[in-house]
């Protein structure tokens, strides 16, 4: 018998760990990631969701550079993918007044309003 | 949560991106997206205030022509909203600029039918409070000899600035 999938832990926004500097490899890794199971998907929304708090700077980046990813997961249908999605995107849309968000705007605030609505 | 994330973007990202995207769902047939949108439209624009306009004039083009389009839409609570909206920007930006950009953004026959739509806004809002001068004729003549009885209990007439209690002769308009 198959035993069930044990999801990883979510993290509240105080309680993210400090991630790795931002290198090439690091990043290979993060794509490696988002394209294998949910579990390691939901560990790579965590990892961006430290990104964007202790280097708010790189988050609009980083952000749109995963969109698609992200996207999929919010309407992958596993509870615990779409709440940590959510709350990337928040956090990210929280950095707003300080950092230049713009590029975020466009591919997840239909996604919110739809989300919304229903 | 996605309306938390809502509620963070819209006190948090007011950029012509982010009225562009909302102002293209607003307008979407979709009653209850129209509808969403339509309120996080209206909380961005309460949320920028004055600095509304900083905005790129594509964006006020954009935002001005929602409105207009809302106006006219067959739900009365999307009308309401859009009409809120309208208000509310007048009311920051004073009624010269707004004008100004109304003449700048819309057609003859839109802005004709935004101002229609802002007056009877504004009259349905006051039409059941009468001017207060009106209001003490109306009871002054309505009292007549009531007035007399007044006197006698020593408020004196309404006429008469000299019998105030407290002997100050207040202007009457």
């Amino acid at each position: 018998m198959q035993e069930p999938v044990q999801p990883p832990p979510f993290f509240e926004y105080e309680f993210l760990p400090q991630t790795p500097p931002l290198t090439p490899e690091y990043v290979a890794i993060l794509d490696s990631m988002m394209a294998g199971p949910w579990t390691d998907g939901f560990q790579c929304i965590t990892a961006l969701r430290s990104i964007v708090k202790f280097n708010p700077t790189l988050a609009a980046d980083v952000v749109c550079r995963y969109s698609v990813a992200i996207l999929e997961f919010i309407n992958a249908g596993k509870t615990q993918l779409l709440k940590n999605s959510l709350s990337l995107i928040k956090e990210t849309f929280l950095l707003g007044r300080s950092v230049n968000v713009e590029k975020c705007v466009d591919p997840f605030i239909r996604v919110l309003v739809k989300k919304s609505a229903l | 949560m996605a309306d938390q994330a809502l509620a963070v973007f819209t006190s948090n990202c007011g950029y012509d991106a982010s009225f562009m995207v909302i102002t293209e769902l607003s307008c979407e047939k979709n009653a209850n997206l129209s509808e969403v949108a339509i309120r996080q439209l209206a909380k961005l624009i309460e949320n920028v205030g004055a600095l509304i306009s900083q905005l790129k004039p594509e964006t006020l083009q954009r935002i001005m022509k929602c409105l207009t389009f809302l106006l006219s839409s067959k739900r009365q609570n999307i009308k309401n909203w859009a009409l809120q909206i309208c208000m509310h920007i007048f009311g920051q930006i004073g009624a010269q600029n707004y004008l100004q950009l109304m003449g700048y953004v819309l057609s003859q026959e839109e802005q004709q039918f935004m101002k229609a739509a802002m007056e009877t806004r504004k009259e349905s809002k006051f039409k059941d409070v009468k001017p207060l001068n009106v209001v003490l004729k109306e009871r002054k003549s309505m009292l007549g000899d009531s007035t007399n009885q007044m006197n006698m209990q020593g408020y004196g007439s309404m006429d008469n600035q000299e019998n105030f209690p407290n002997g100050y002769n207040y202007p009457m308009q």
